[in-house]
């Protein structure tokens, strides 16, 4: 055995579409070492899917299009091996584990790969097991798939992979639908098994900042056709996915970029960084009150025997943005849908002093928007001028204001485009053109950072400042706790249906181990949230940064 | 949960305790050749007690051994199926029937049709012994269709498929996929058809039931389209031969559950041949249906499973 084998390569690799003039993959080399964790990164759309997908042949075979060069995988010629013959090497865990589950319970799930690679019943019973045990999943064993939560449901996904024993997994995106908590617990079970097992791992991300610190080596695809592999540290300073950290390393004009909080902390504690007056300021600024545009008294959401929500007590005011965060499952999209007066509540609920519940469908749009977590539920006509033209009719809105609106979200979109061939970020930007015909005062987002990159969510970002300016209240569930930190005047997070933390963003995701931001992290106990909080070290050695006042 | 031991016997700890029944999901051949039994019941009888017994004894076990799986909260469409059966037919009765003899309960204006379409009349009197006969043998269909319902609920489809021999397997994983993407179906319907209200009560019939249809099309594309590269990047339809990880066991719970499904049939055929009036009554005149003490042993028969059958796995939740 020669020392470093190569578990992947790619060779001169072309990928072309059809339908498409320009390739996905150009000229592309890469080696990806065994028992290494890579990291592939780039902008929604540049190709990431693309490469994953080559490794275990499902590109070509499966996707169609025409590669052209190699990828040898364990030795195998992805050309001339299909992915089912690739399944005893390479194991992958597509993006949505539901829609990839092919039984209904746990251990038949866990055991059909190892069916289809006929391993004997016995080998299968002791290895579902032991699969169970290294994700920690035991006491799931019999549950049927479909009670499982987000975390548990990845977990089940990435054990049924793992118990073929492959030699390489591959991840597409495996936390994008994970709170904190439970994305940290995945890709903390991944980096174990890279380390106990030998297992060579590659995975994409769109939240760089949750893998960095486990990642061996960083793989970038620009977005050109070219993929660029490098160290986390040189990889990070190059790209154009920018990580709180790197924007941080920027800000300070650090030479390095950071790879952890660990050591964005020490760096940090060698120099004598100053805190920029809003985050040494007491927490909050509260403004004259204003009367509360929503306000929500003992709300309550019952699915059969299930409390979803439980008197829940709360007050919004116009030209604020509120932030729900908690686990998967804690009750923040019920918590939308009833505000929307578009799920059936107990309590009292008055938007703009009027019950959205009483009021008819026409009404209500004109009261609260909602943007769905699958925004595309709300899109059905085959161009975006038609769905801009439905909006206008449904809004009782003069013709052209959808198409207005869509203009100030900044999204120039070819009006003759088929939704479902936009950008999940375009898509985004419609669905919430669409729903903001009405003028309504009120706006709900639901997970709407899901699937979108860093550009993506910069302008998104600018979207809903650019509406609490105008005055709307908007409410925003969400995982990725950069983005609150970015956006958020207020966080209510949500346990259990029930509201455990209400207060200033700065105040209750700095206290909050699993909500805080990497910033927040690296700085903690300090109330910092954004690299903008910060400043350079300057001359003045003001012992702490002026923290104690 | 194991039985815990507390009994003392004169101061002693009974050590010795009957081996508690364990839970386990029953063959799914077996819940089918029950209910076949049941189906020749059906098929056998036009009497509405003997046929309200088999749907009541069906219900009973459905009740007692379903699992909490998705497939198994089928039951109530079979019986709106079953229903809407009788339904349509007492309405083609009332239009189009043949029989319109007897006590006359209202009268439609009667329409004559042409020499070429003779046999057919369309209105008329309706008779109470026309809406009778109907109900009774419109029933002997809807109970077959419950007694398909009552399979599918008790039995989990793709292990009924998992028993089929190797050369059928890919036939079953096609049907496997099928099967799982009714629910999926059901769950995006809803979800979809949730979302529309979002947009507005201003949208035409055919604009509401598009917006339902294609994003739940687009959905259903899509997740069949992501399952099937899940399983073929699993090695579904490699070289290897595949193996299984569970076996089905036939034991004797099977047996005997079978058994009373046959039991119940060979009882209904003894009954028929016997006195064939008691499950096959004259249409005319109106006459209210006997109960033969048979018929309550073959309910009985086909209610017990209830009690034979382990009771299944899913310890969801």
């Amino acid at each position: 055995m020669s020392a470093p084998e190569s578990a992947v390569t790619f060779d001169d690799v072309t990928v072309t579409y059809p339908g498409r003039d320009e390739p996905t993959l150009r000229h592309a080399d890469l080696v990806i070492p065994e028992g290494d964790l890579t990291v592939v990164v780039g902008r929604t759309g540049t190709g990431k899917s693309t490469l994953l997908g080559a490794i275990n042949g499902l590109v070509p075979h499966f996707s169609g299009g025409e590669l052209r060069g190699t990828v040898v995988v364990c030795g195998r010629d992805t050309r001339t091996t299909r992915p089912r013959d690739l399944a005893d090497v390479v194991g992958f865990v597509p993006q949505d584990p539901v829609s990839s589950f092919v039984t209904d319970r746990v251990d038949d799930e866990i055991a059909y790969g190892m069916e289809q690679l006929g391993i004997e019943p016995r080998a299968i019973r002791k290895r579902v097991e032991e699969t169970l045990d290294l994700l920690g999943i035991a006491d799931l064993r019999h549950r049927p798939l479909t009670t499982l939560s987000g975390g548990q449901q990845q977990r089940v996904a990435i054990a049924a992979v793992l118990a073929g024993q492959p030699r390489v997994v591959v991840l597409d995106e495996p936390t994008s639908a994970l709170d904190p908590t439970a994305a940290h617990d995945v890709l903390a079970a991944i980096a174990a098994l890279v380390h106990d097992l030998g297992l060579t791992v590659v995975l994409a991300e769109h939240r760089l900042e949750r893998v960095t610190q486990f990642a061996d080596r960083l793989v970038w695809i620009p977005g050109d056709g070219r993929v660029i592999a490098g160290s986390p540290e040189d990889m990070l300073a190059a790209t154009d996915v920018r990580p709180p950290l790197v924007r941080l390393a920027d800000r300070l004009h650090w030479d390095r970029v950071p790879v952890s909080v660990r050591a964005a902390r020490r760096r940090a504690q060698t120099e004598r960084i100053r805190l920029a007056p809003v985050a040494t300021g007491p927490a909050g600024t509260p403004g004259p009150p204003v009367a509360p545009v929503v306000s929500v008294r003992r709300l309550g959401v019952r699915y059969g025997q299930l409390d979803a929500l439980r008197a829940i007590d709360l007050d919004l005011a116009p030209a604020s943005v509120t932030v729900v965060m908690g686990r998967n499952g804690s009750g923040k999209s019920s918590l939308l849908w009833a505000l929307a007066g578009a799920l059936p509540s107990s309590g009292q609920l008055r938007v703009a002093g009027v019950d959205p519940r009483d009021a008819d469908s026409d009404r209500a749009r004109r009261l609260v928007a909602l943007v769905p977590q699958t925004a595309s539920d709300l899109l059905y006509l085959p161009s975006v001028r038609a769905e801009c033209d439905q909006a206008d009719a449904e809004s009782s809105q003069p013709a052209g204001t959808c198409v207005a609106r869509l203009t100030e979200l900044g999204h120039s979109l070819d009006p003759r485009t088929d939704p479902r061939d936009l950008s999940e970020g375009q898509r985004l930007g419609l669905v919430l053109a669409v729903q903001l015909t009405g003028e309504p005062p009120v706006v709900l987002l639901d997970e709407p950072t899901r699937g979108l990159d860093y550009d993506a969510k910069d302008h998104l970002a600018a979207i809903i400042r650019d509406l609490r300016v105008r005055g709307h209240c908007l409410v925003i569930s969400t995982h990725d706790v950069e983005f609150a930190a970015l956006i958020g005047d207020r966080v209510v997070l949500l346990a259990a249906g029930e509201v455990i933390a209400d207060g200033p963003t700065r105040e209750i995701v700095t206290s909050s181990p699993a909500y805080a931001p990497q910033i927040a992290k690296v700085f903690h106990p300090s109330p910092v949230l954004t690299p903008d909080d910060v400043l350079p070290a300057g001359p003045p050695p003001r012992a702490d940064g002026g923290r104690s006042r | 949960m194991s039985r815990s031991v507390t009994a003392f016997q004169g101061g002693h700890q009974a050590l010795r305790v009957a081996p508690g029944r364990p839970r386990r999901d029953l063959h799914p051949g077996a819940w089918w050749g029950w209910a076949i039994g049941a189906a020749v019941v059906a098929t056998l009888t036009r009497n509405p007690l003997l046929l309200s017994l088999v749907v009541a004894a069906l219900a009973y076990v459905v009740v007692a051994r379903r699992s909490d799986a998705a497939w198994a909260r089928s039951a109530r469409l079979y019986l709106l199926l079953a229903a809407t059966i009788i339904g349509i037919r007492l309405v083609f009765q009332v239009l189009v029937g043949g029989l319109r003899e007897g006590h006359v309960l209202f009268r439609l204006p009667q329409i004559d049709l042409p020499a070429w379409a003779a046999g057919i009349q369309i209105g008329g009197p309706v008779t109470a012994e026309g809406l009778w006969f109907t109900v009774c043998d419109a029933g002997r269909l809807a109970v077959l269709v419950w007694c398909v319902g009552a399979a599918n609920t008790l039995a989990n489809p793709r292990r009924l498929l998992r028993t089929l021999p190797h050369a059928a397997h890919r036939l079953a994983t096609a049907v496997a996929i099928a099967v799982s993407s009714a629910p999926q179906l059901v769950e995006s319907t809803q979800r979809v058809a949730r979302a529309r209200r979002l947009r507005g009560g201003h949208a035409t019939r055919v604009h509401a039931v598009r917006g339902i249809v294609v994003p739940v099309l687009e959905d259903a594309l899509d997740r069949s389209m992501s399952l099937a590269a899940s399983m073929e990047s699993r090695g579904f339809g490699s070289d290897h031969r595949p193996s299984r990880y569970r076996a089905e066991w036939w034991r004797v719970a099977e047996s005997l559950t079978v058994g009373c499904g046959a039991a119940a049939a060979a009882l209904a055929v003894w009954l028929r041949v016997s006195v064939p009036v008691v499950l096959w009554p004259p249409a005319s005149p109106l006459s209210w249906p006997v109960l033969d003490p048979a018929m309550v042993a073959v309910a009985v028969l086909l209610a017990l499973p209830a009690v034979i059958a382990p009771r299944p796995t899913e310890d969801a939740a």
